[in-house]
């Protein structure tokens, strides 16, 4: 900033002209640096409603609506509408609290911008099942951790590898790697999924989400596996040992358990 | 109790978008192929006691099961599912699968 506005200086160096440029150059570069405070990377998105300090707002709030200074405010107490009652309520438990106002860290909130891939079946939610199933996919070379190729394949939005702002892959890597030994696991990316169910029901539903547009920009929906108490898909394949014996999984019914184990040689 | 192996498309073929080099396997492109690789799979891994089926080229039982990389069931003598595990490598636990199993023959009374 600070060469461009230079450039501009007259050069037979007019003091009037020079303060003028002054004065806007100090302002233009206390705007950038409003700006830029805005969108620091670390404040998470809670929902939609971006909180850069979310003690003064809680302070506001508290002052506001909350009639019996009990520390929260319920719905009745705040009177601005129910549609703005619930960006505010993250927890969806309708009564608001400082907790609500609270970013997630910045692992929960890229991960939540992409967890609406993690949703198999179409329901409009993530359960836990779901989601350890996403980590597995995201594991592309089925070493049990994830690598900063692998996250940044998967949780980059739009999916293009694009470097999160703030970090590049390093800075990937290092959001979701919450005890800093350089390796994701899956356990740090379970604590990712309990941080954003922040009504703690095991489901990332609703508000827990990225808005619908966001969703529907994200993968295609997978056939889902097949779920306990369901009929087993039936098959009939050529048995390995012998080749030229076929083998139907129906053929057991009524007679034994039949074990799957699903897999190949790499 | 019956066992089967399900031989699918392989998890890390040289010639596939997640290579690895652990084990180096081009990509059956036949039936004929995959059987051939099955077989050199359970005999290096010392597993040709356990039945084991071959999934077709089109990869239809796989499908199915949503069985790539890897994954573990259970169908009761009902032929419903009575355990259906996880995709792995995270959600693969043998462990559940050995309690659904006993579970199973529990309730079968038997230990067939």
């Amino acid at each position: 900033m600070k060469a461009r506005i230079l450039g501009f200086l007259n050069p037979h160096g007019d003091s009037d002209y020079m303060r003028t440029l002054m004065i806007c150059a100090g302002a233009g570069l206390l705007l950038a640096a409003s700006l830029d405070a805005q969108r620091r990377p670390g404040m998470g998105n809670r929902g939609g409603r971006s909180m850069n300090d979310p003690d003064a707002v809680w302070g506001l709030l508290v002052k506001t609506h909350d009639k019996n200074k009990d520390g929260k405010i319920t719905a009745e107490e705040y009177n601005r509408g129910e549609e703005k009652f619930n960006t505010y309520d993250a927890d969806a438990n309708g009564i608001l609290t400082k907790s609500d106002l609270m970013p997630l860290s910045r692992g929960a909130t890229t991960a939540k911008g992409v967890a609406g891939r993690a949703d198999m079946d179409g329901d409009g939610k993530v359960s836990q099942d779901e989601w350890d199933d996403f980590i597995s996919e995201t594991d592309a070379n089925g070493d049990a951790t994830l690598s900063s190729e692998e996250i940044s394949k998967v949780f980059s939005r739009g999916g293009r590898g694009q470097n999160q702002r703030g970090g590049g892959r390093r800075g990937m890597l290092g959001m979701f790697d919450s005890d800093g030994d350089g390796e994701i696991t899956f356990e740090e990316m379970s604590a990712l999924f309990a941080e954003i169910d922040r009504n703690k029901d095991g489901l990332l539903a609703d508000r827990e989400l990225p808005t619908q547009r966001n969703r529907d920009r994200a993968a295609p929906r997978r056939p889902q596996p097949p779920k306990a108490g369901e009929l087993a898909p039936d098959w009939e394949l050529p048995s390995a040992q012998n080749p030229e014996e076929m083998i139907r999984l129906s053929s057991f019914k009524d007679d034994k358990p039949v074990a799957l184990i699903f897999g190949s040689h790499t | 109790m019956q066992f089967f192996v399900v031989y699918i498309r392989e998890a890390h073929a040289v010639d596939s978008p997640s290579p690895l080099t652990l084990v180096l396997i081009e990509d059956p492109t036949s039936d004929a192929e995959r059987q051939q690789v099955a077989k050199t799979c359970l005999a290096t891994l010392e597993i040709e006691n356990i039945p084991a089926v071959v999934d077709k080229m089109d990869d239809a039982v796989n499908q199915a099961y949503q069985g790539w990389p890897d994954r573990l069931y259970l169908v009761g003598k009902d032929g419903k599912l009575a355990y259906a595990g996880g995709r792995g490598p995270f959600g693969f636990h043998p462990e559940e699968l050995e309690a659904a199993i006993k579970a199973e023959l529990k309730k079968s009374g038997s230990d067939k």
